[in-house]
């Protein structure tokens, strides 16, 4: 990759440490793997170094990079089957469990959401999982995904309405 | 848990946050099934969205964005060496060019029309002369006749 402009880097680390999370896990949504969302999420940030002179607004640069995020992380997953595994953090951030009744029950309907979830047509999906990173608003994805912000919210009520009822007797 | 089927996908549209039309608000103060079955529906919606909540939950390494500034600080040292080599290459080339172009005798440069145009001639040219124009040129004198006849009376002597 050859690079492009100078930017300014102090400039752009501060904006870096900002948006890092929300861009990681952006990518973690689609790509459902820690480890491919890191690089994904890393490329993005490089693409978005390269890039960051053609920044006109940079209240604008976390969506920005979340998109460059968002397809790079599609692309993955198009060319990796392997991300479609998960990698076992859905659990991960979660107590030794005291009920192991309770917790297998639990598991077997997250388990059961996210296939529905996989069932969802494509927008909607997006819709659903980039609405459901932290520090994304309606407006944000908006910017993702480059629909107004009418739609997205639109898309997520049909999203939950759709999975709710594939999970109701 | 029963729910009227008939309420079904308003009672669906409350769970999920919807105000209830005033219908669907007198029904449920009437039906206990449909009462017990949004209860019910908005616990499944809340479990519903926690789970997809914890789809994205995964937090990066701690270490993300300075491997970021790192591999930064890399193309950035990178940077002046390609700049420099590229200016070496431009030098050289416009350079050499030049020199190439000096060596190189001047040509009169004509285009092709203008060729064309000096190898043609008219048509009509041709149409001026003829076989017979050494005969018609010459005047014959006093006497003289174009055409040299026998005499008529010849024929009878042979």
């Amino acid at each position: 990759m050859m690079p492009g402009p100078d930017p300014d880097l102090a400039g752009f680390e501060r904006l870096l440490r900002d948006t890092h999370r929300t861009v990681f896990q952006v990518a973690y949504a689609v790509l459902a793997n820690a480890a491919d969302a890191e690089e994904v999420s890393q490329d993005a940030f490089l693409r978005a170094y390269q890039k960051f002179s053609s920044l006109r607004d940079p209240r604008k640069f976390r969506a920005w990079v979340a998109r460059m995020s968002w397809r790079l992380a599609l692309n993955r997953r198009r060319a990796n089957f392997r991300s479609l595994r998960r990698d076992g953090v859905w659990y991960a951030g979660r107590s030794a469990p005291n009920n192991p009744e309770a917790e297998a029950s639990a598991r077997e309907f997250e388990s059961r959401v996210q296939e529905h979830i996989a069932g969802l047509p494509e927008k909607l999906r997006s819709a659903l999982l980039l609405s459901s990173v932290q520090g994304l608003d309606a407006r944000t994805v908006g910017m993702i995904l480059k629909v107004p912000e009418a739609t997205v919210r639109s898309r997520l009520y049909l999203a939950r309405r759709q999975l709710l009822k594939t999970l109701l007797p | 848990m029963n729910a009227c089927l008939n309420w079904r996908e308003e009672l669906i549209d409350h769970a999920l946050g919807q105000s209830p039309s005033a219908a669907l608000t007198a029904h449920l103060g009437a039906c206990a099934g449909c009462s017990e079955a949004l209860e019910a529906w908005r616990q499944k919606a809340a479990q519903m969205d926690a789970g997809v909540q914890q789809l994205t939950t995964a937090e990066p390494r701690a270490q993300g964005p300075e491997r970021v500034l790192a591999q930064i600080q890399e193309l950035s040292a990178g940077k002046p060496l390609y700049g420099r080599i590229a200016l070496a290459v431009l030098i050289l080339t416009v350079t050499v060019v030049a020199v190439l172009y000096r060596l190189t005798p001047a040509k009169k440069v004509v285009s092709l029309p203008v060729m064309a145009l000096s190898g043609w001639h008219s048509p009509t040219e041709a149409l001026l002369h003829s076989a017979a124009d050494p005969l018609l040129k010459s005047v014959p004198h006093l006497g003289e006749k174009f055409f040299e006849t026998k005499p008529a009376g010849d024929k009878n002597a042979q």
